[in-house]
């Protein structure tokens, strides 16, 4: 499904050029879980955001499902990820002025999806989640799990065949968290791809692969 | 789709709730403010815009030159039409009006004082679209002695009864005459600049003024206007005029006299005087529009500033949209659609703000009112279009493309973000703002000490505690000395005298002169009663006065300082001087005098207008205005004691008075209308400019609530973090100096030019209009500064 070839990012100021990956080649399947860690500044979100198409790299090949994504305009990636990707934050970033109800509407009015269908991928996204009954409360009235329970059910109310997260569990406390991964393993055992980044080696253990990035270059991998 | 981002847009509005307040109410202000001054322009461009021939119509204007001057007047005198038909077969038809103010009208045993019976010929009605209500347009003003009125004056008159065919007696210089109602004229619309309460037949006047009048006064209260054949161009008569003056035209003391034409569409604008009914000043209208278009671009300016800064706290809601899945177009819509919703709400308030303030603003500026219907006009309502897509473009521009375009990764990272690009131009935008405020305050600064200038310049006299009574009945002129030795004896009264003019206020006469071979043919000169240096305390350069013994009044001439310049000195006491006229190219000798002392310049016209030279003769058929010095103490005493006197009289004309320090400071009414438009378009760009920047330091400060957590941590205090970031803004308002005062500078030059006697323009008032616009700038940084200065670093530093 993924296939990166001698991808390089870097930041040039003035004249340095600052490198935060080098050179990643790797090839994700279809229905894996991959946990991507390594210590701070390795590159980790920077991957995950190349992946998701949310930045661009500087070198090297991108393909996604056989595109050449390094070759698409912002337009034809940005329809790309809307379609096939869903994106998982740390810090939840959830629209703080609408509903529960109304940020699990967004992804789809930008879709286009038409007004019943809607209502009916809202409800069931709701019930599976188990947040029917906060549906009209706002962010900020939630819990730090619950939160990141509605940030999943938007990331995947679109049905995306791939689902990126950054550090899910990174703002949540470990029973919280515990929820969350077990989300995650029920989402790939039907069938979704899933990209991790995490520090926690617990997480970590949730996936069946794991690659290891130091200073930008992968370092190992492993699986589990 | 559309309904969620307007349920956002709602909510997000009430969560910021103070933003909101200042933004809305600096773009209501604003644009209520605009809207205002639309209308007033709008109104005062649309006059006479009603008749039907109007692209045909235009008034004769006369210029009379002499020496090196030319003046334009617009009073013509009676003989000008018939010849003007006669020579032009491209006039198709033309229209006297005369005017003569302060007559009378009596119905019954009421006695009325009218200033609006004109005499007009029966073409009026044709020419202008002034429909009758009733009566025969074309009979109504046919024969001698009859007129029409509009409804109002019918209603004045006669109360209910009908008017028609009922009489009037007209009374002007002591003589009457019974006029028969042939028709009543609808009221005049307030967008005319003629005006009539009584249009009587032009007919009427041979009979009451004697052939003379038609046939060879050419200087009396005549307006004249031609209609020109169609198809005719005003060039094709304008180039054969000055021919056709010199041919036909009584020069009188002029060395030339042409006519030229004026459309009736600039008659408002640019007829010189003297007026026949209302006009306009277009200094007026182009300063209106002016201010009306800075107070709309500092608005403007707050709701785009305001609005960038606050998407910067968006960007990150941008990003996550973006990631979510939308699409540029999706995120543009929803921007620009928040800021133009926002912009139409600010337009209501802004509608709110003009239709309750209007009226009582115009009354007190001394404006007509103006009809709430021309707001709804295509023409304007595509004004108001106009702005708001400008300004709701403007303010949601830079969320919506700008930011729009980011990655989303970077969208999301740079709330942290912002120095640099859009900072600077924020900054930039505050200066452009502050710039405008301060050169406005410099400006209605100097503006207001040049009308105070030339208000409280000396004149010359002793305008003080003066009485002035118009005479306007020959009686009261020929028992003039009788009236004038009774008023000495009354109490408070302390000096009586008279003259041809007001000084200060009217315009004097022309004459000629001959003296050792020398001639000057327009001389001005006023005519004064033998006590007149006196009672106005005017001193004597040379020579004696009237008053003086020994001396015969009416063979003698005083003379002005400037005259004596201007005639190069080379003119002596006791030398004889011939005074004549000129009339028909022929000279008209008048008198002989002998000139008896010079006179120190004085005022006797208005200080816009630079000092002239005058002769002084005396001569009581020529008086026009009695002036009487009263006690500063007992004013009311003194003036019952006049009152007293002149009833005592019998004259025919009522007893009215005015104080020669009012009409003289009423010259200054359309300049002290405008010097208040200035000062209140002055005091709402500053506060707007000041709202805009407690909004920006609001934004400011907000963004900088962790790096100012942590230096507080580090050990800052807090007078000094309130230094540090009024410091910055201070400068920002300190560098709009730079700007203001060169083009205020600039700009009250231009405008002192235009006045012979002006201020002189000094720094002080520069320091003055920079400090007041530092001190609010700084008054509105500060509350916020100290807030977050003082607020708990902890607080702050949690959620990071």
């Amino acid at each position: 499904m993924i296939k990166l070839n001698n991808i390089t990012k870097y930041y040039s100021t003035g004249f340095v050029k600052t490198f935060v990956l080098r050179d990643i080649t790797l090839d994700i399947h279809e229905g894996e879980f991959v946990t991507i860690m390594g210590p701070s500044g390795a590159g980790k979100s920077t991957l995950l955001h190349i992946l998701g198409m949310l930045a661009r790299a500087s070198g090297g090949e991108y393909f996604f499902l056989e595109k050449e994504v390094h070759r698409l305009s912002d337009r034809q990636q940005s329809e790309l990820h809307k379609h096939f990707i869903g994106f998982v934050f740390q810090s939840y970033h959830l629209i703080d002025d609408l509903t529960v109800y109304e940020n699990l509407e967004t992804p789809l009015l930008y879709k286009k999806v038409k007004g019943s269908e809607r209502k009916g991928l809202i409800a069931d996204t709701l019930d599976r989640f188990g947040i029917v009954a906060k549906k009209n409360l706002f962010p900020n009235q939630l819990s730090g799990g619950q939160q990141q329970r509605v940030a999943i059910a938007r990331a995947i109310i679109t049905s995306p065949k791939l689902i990126l997260a950054d550090e899910p569990t990174g703002n949540l406390n470990s029973r919280e968290g515990e929820e969350i991964m077990n989300m995650f393993k029920e989402l790939n055992d039907n069938g979704t791809t899933i990209i991790q980044v995490t520090h926690s080696e617990k997480n970590a253990a949730y996936g069946k692969r794991i690659i290891n990035l130091l200073d930008g270059w992968i370092q190992d991998e492993e699986d589990n | 789709m559309y309904w969620n981002d307007l349920k956002l847009g709602v909510r997000r509005l009430r969560r910021s709730k103070i933003f909101t307040a200042i933004n809305f109410l600096g773009l209501s202000l604003g644009m209520g403010c605009f809207l205002m001054l639309s209308l007033i322009v709008r109104f005062e461009y649309s006059f006479d815009d009603f008749h039907l021939n109007g692209d045909r119509i235009y008034q004769m204007v006369r210029e009379n030159s002499w020496e090196n001057n030319t003046e334009a007047r617009v009073n013509t005198g009676a003989p000008l039409a018939p010849l003007l038909r006669r020579e032009f077969a491209s006039i198709q038809d033309t229209v006297r009006m005369t005017l003569f103010r302060g007559s009378f009208v009596n119905v019954g045993d009421r006695r009325f004082r009218e200033n609006k019976f004109f005499f007009a010929d029966p073409s009026l009605l044709r020419v202008f679209t002034f429909p009758l209500l009733r009566g025969d347009p074309d009979g109504a003003l046919k024969h001698p002695f009859t007129v029409v009125l509009t409804p109002q004056t019918a209603v004045r008159l006669f109360g209910d009864q009908d008017p028609i065919h009922a009489t009037l007696t007209y009374t002007l210089n002591g003589s009457s005459h019974d006029f028969l109602i042939t028709g009543i004229m609808q009221d005049i619309p307030r967008n005319s600049h003629l005006d009539f309460d009584f249009v009587a037949s032009y007919s009427s006047l041979p009979a009451m003024l004697g052939e003379a009048f038609m046939t060879r006064h050419w200087d009396s209260p005549t307006w004249t206007y031609v209609m020109l054949r169609k198809g005719v161009s005003p060039q094709s008569i304008d180039s054969r005029l000055s021919e056709f003056s010199d041919k036909f035209v009584d020069k009188w003391s002029f060395s030339s006299v042409t006519h030229r034409l004026l459309p009736l569409e600039k008659i408002y604008f640019e007829s010189p005087g003297p007026h026949i009914g209302r006009f306009g000043a277009i200094q007026y209208m182009r300063i209106m529009i002016v201010i009306a278009a800075f107070l709309l671009a500092i608005a403007c300016v707050n709701a785009i500033n305001l609005s960038t800064a606050q998407s910067v706290m968006r960007s990150k809601e941008i990003g996550v949209r973006k990631v979510i899945g939308a699409g540029k177009s999706q995120l543009i819509r929803q921007f620009l659609g928040e800021s133009l919703g926002f912009t139409f709400l600010s337009l209501g308030g802004a509608a709110l703000i003009t239709g309750l303030l209007l009226p009582s603003i115009l009354k007190s500026l001394g404006f007509q009112a103006i009809s709430g219907r021309a707001a709804l006009e295509p023409g304007f309502l595509a004004v108001i279009c106009g702005t708001i897509m400008f300004v709701g473009i403007g303010s949601g521009f830079y969320p919506a493309v700008v930011l729009s375009s980011c990655h989303p990764a970077s969208a999301i990272k740079s709330m942290r973000g912002g120095k640099g690009f859009q900072t600077r131009i924020r900054k930039t935008l505050v200066i452009f703002q502050f710039s405008i405020s301060i050169a406005l305050i410099i400006i209605v600064m100097l503006f207001s000490r040049q009308l105070d200038f030339l208000r409280n310049h000396a004149v010359g006299f002793s305008k003080e505690n003066m009485i002035v009574i118009p005479i306007r009945d020959y009686g009261v002129r020929d028992r003039f000395d009788l009236l004038k030795a009774r008023l000495a004896r009354s109490s408070r009264v302390i000096s009586v005298t008279a003259a041809s003019i007001e000084p200060g206020v009217t315009d004097q006469n022309g004459i000629g002169m001959r003296w050792r071979d020398k001639e000057k043919n327009d001389m001005g000169i006023i005519y004064v009663d033998p006590d007149f240096l006196k009672v106005l305390e005017i001193p004597l350069a040379v020579g004696r006065d009237f008053s003086a013994g020994n001396i015969d009044a009416a063979s003698s001439l005083l003379i002005n300082q400037t005259a004596f310049k201007m005639l190069e000195e080379n003119i002596d006491l006791e030398d004889d001087i011939e005074l004549f006229y000129r009339e028909g190219g022929k000279r008209i000798p008048v008198d002989h005098v002998s000139l008896i002392g010079i006179v120190e310049d004085f005022h006797f016209r208005s200080m816009s207008v630079p000092m002239q030279p005058i002769l002084m003769r005396v001569d009581s058929s020529r008086y026009r205005y009695i002036l009487i010095r009263i006690s500063s103490r007992a004013v009311e005493e003194a003036i019952s004691g006049i009152k007293q006197v002149w009833e005592s009289m019998n004259f025919e004309q009522p007893f009215e008075f005015t104080f020669l320090s009012d009409d003289m400071r009423r010259v200054f009414r359309r300049f002290q209308s405008l010097a208040e438009i200035m000062r209140i378009g002055t005091g709402l760009a500053v506060l707007i400019a000041c709202m805009g920047l407690f909004g920006l330091a609001a934004f400011s400060l907000l963004r900088r609530r962790k790096e100012i957590a942590i230096r507080k941590i580090l050990g800052a205090t807090a007078p000094g973090l309130v230094r540090k970031v009024s410091g910055e803004f201070l400068l920002l308002v300190s560098a709009a100096n730079l700007i203001a005062w060169p083009s205020a500078y600039w700009a009250v030059n231009n405008f002192l030019q235009k006045f012979p006697y002006r201020i002189s323009i000094d720094i002080g008032i520069f320091i003055a209009a920079a400090t007041l616009a530092i001190t609010s700038a700084l008054a509105t940084v500060i509350i916020l500064a100290v807030k977050t200065a003082l607020a708990n670093p902890s607080e702050t530093l949690r959620y990071e």
